[in-house]
Formats: structure tokens, C-alpha cells, sequence
């Protein structure tokens, strides 16, 4: 299992397309996906679309992204990618 | 209706515009659907524009998935034409089809309207009130069958 922090840095938070451009990189991993945000007990699949809308990630938010499974490592480069061009 | 400020807790039921809620709403298809609850909106005169707004509202739908499963879709415009921030609930007399993550037909809209001022963190805090609302178990299946304001309400307040 291995985990990553990255800030939102867009600024309607991390929603409409940039969500959806993050749940499908996340759909295509073999690893769990789990998202948590600073400050927020809440865990939540990243690859669904509803439990990002329930993170409720904002601008400037830290968010933790968990990749366990055959590709973790590969997975958080991947959904880091996409986070740092949205 | 209460404007509601960013750090303040958010209560589903107080953004909900009443007067923009329909029970038994009679659309063919997607596109009619979401005139008719664009013009529940625009006759309260929380859009000053149904024809504006409804051009945000595909703005985002061309952005990704908004039914989100369970016979629900959360369409949402951020839009100038806003004049308060509000959710209209329709529930559809017969499914229609709409782009769903499980394939599956919409029962239910919930159509936010969101003013420019609070199309950032408010918009994000909102929503996620109502996906997590909307991620309890049986949730989505109770609005896919909720025929009263009262019945709503009480699923709000769960």
C-alpha cells in the first residue's frame, strides 16, 4: 500500500471534468483506490464518481491518495499526472 | 431562503427551492426534462434565463457523467443567470435515458442552479453534502419513490 498528498490546484476544486478524468484514470488500475482529505475522517473509493463528489475536495484542499494492489506505484503516478494537469 | 455562508453547516433542505420541485414530471426525454425544470426555476425567477442556463447545464453534462446510478442524475449549471443558488428536485413519471455510470434509466433530477459567486467551494461543500446523502444505503431508492414534500423531507433529514 503506498499513499501520496498532492494540493487541489484547480480552482472549482477537484469536480466535473477534472473528477471524471481522475475516476477513469482510477477505473483502469488494478489497485484500490482511496481518497482522503485533511481535516475529514471520510474514505472514499476514487474510482466513483459519487464518493469524489463526497470528498469535496476545494482549491487548495490536501488530498491523500491510497493505491493498494499490484500496481500501486504505478497507479499513483498515474492519478498524480492527472491531478497536476487539471 | 437562507443564504447560507461557506463555514456555516450546510442543511440540504434550506438550498432546496420548493417551488422548483415536482413529483410526477412528464418528459419524454432528457432534453425535456431538463426544459421543464429549467422553467420551474426561471418562473421562480432564480434563472433570469432558462435558455442560458440550460446551455450551462450541457456545458458540464459535455464534461462527464451526470447520473451518477441508482435512477439519479445531478445536472448542474454555474451560470451569470443565476440569481440564487438553489436544487430543484424533479421526479420523472416514467425513466429516461440519460449518460449513468450502471447503464441504468433516471428516475430523479436534482438540477443544482449555482450563482458565479458560489460556483468554487460553496458548489464543492454542497455537493458533497447531497452525494453523501445520496451515498447512504436505500437512499437513492427511497427519492426514486418519493411522491411528497413531506416524504422528502424526512429522507433529507435521515
Amino acid at each position: 500500500m503506498k499513499s501520496i498528498k498532492v494540493v487541489i490546484q484547480n480552482e472549482e476544486g477537484l469536480h466535473s471534468r477534472p473528477a471524471s478524468d481522475f475516476c477513469a484514470a482510477a477505473a483502469r488500475c488494478d489497485s484500490r483506490i482511496i481518497l482522503k482529505k485533511a481535516g475529514d475522517s471520510g474514505e472514499f473509493d476514487g474510482k466513483s464518481i459519487l464518493m469524489v463528489m463526497c470528498l469535496g475536495a476545494c482549491q487548495g484542499d490536501e488530498v491523500e491518495i491510497t493505491a493498494d494492489g499490484p500496481d500501486e506505484e504505478e497507479a499513483l503516478q498515474k492519478l498524480l499526472d492527472v491531478l497536476t494537469y487539471v | 431562503m437562507k443564504l447560507l455562508m461557506e463555514d456555516e453547516k450546510m442543511k440540504i433542505g434550506e438550498v432546496i427551492n420548493w417551488n422548483a420541485v415536482d413529483f410526477d414530471l412528464e418528459a419524454a426525454d432528457k432534453a425535456e426534462a431538463l426544459e421543464k425544470v429549467c422553467e420551474m426555476l426561471y418562473r421562480d425567477g432564480s434563472i433570469t434565463s432558462a435558455e442560458e442556463f440550460i446551455r450551462d447545464v450541457y456545458l458540464r453534462e459535455s464534461e462527464g457523467h451526470t447520473g451518477i446510478g441508482g435512477g439519479i442524475a445531478i445536472p448542474h449549471g454555474k451560470s451569470e443567470v443565476v440569481a440564487r443558488t438553489c436544487i430543484s428536485i424533479a421526479r420523472l413519471k416514467k425513466p429516461i435515458a440519460w449518460e449513468t455510470v450502471d447503464g441504468e434509466p433516471v428516475r430523479v433530477i436534482i438540477l443544482f442552479a449555482v450563482g458565479v459567486r458560489d460556483k468554487n467551494s460553496y458548489f464543492v461543500k454542497l455537493m458533497s453534502q447531497v452525494a453523501r446523502m445520496l451515498a447512504r444505503p436505500g437512499v437513492c431508492e427511497q427519492l426514486t419513490m418519493c411522491t411528497s414534500q413531506q416524504k422528502l423531507s424526512e429522507i433529507l433529514g435521515g
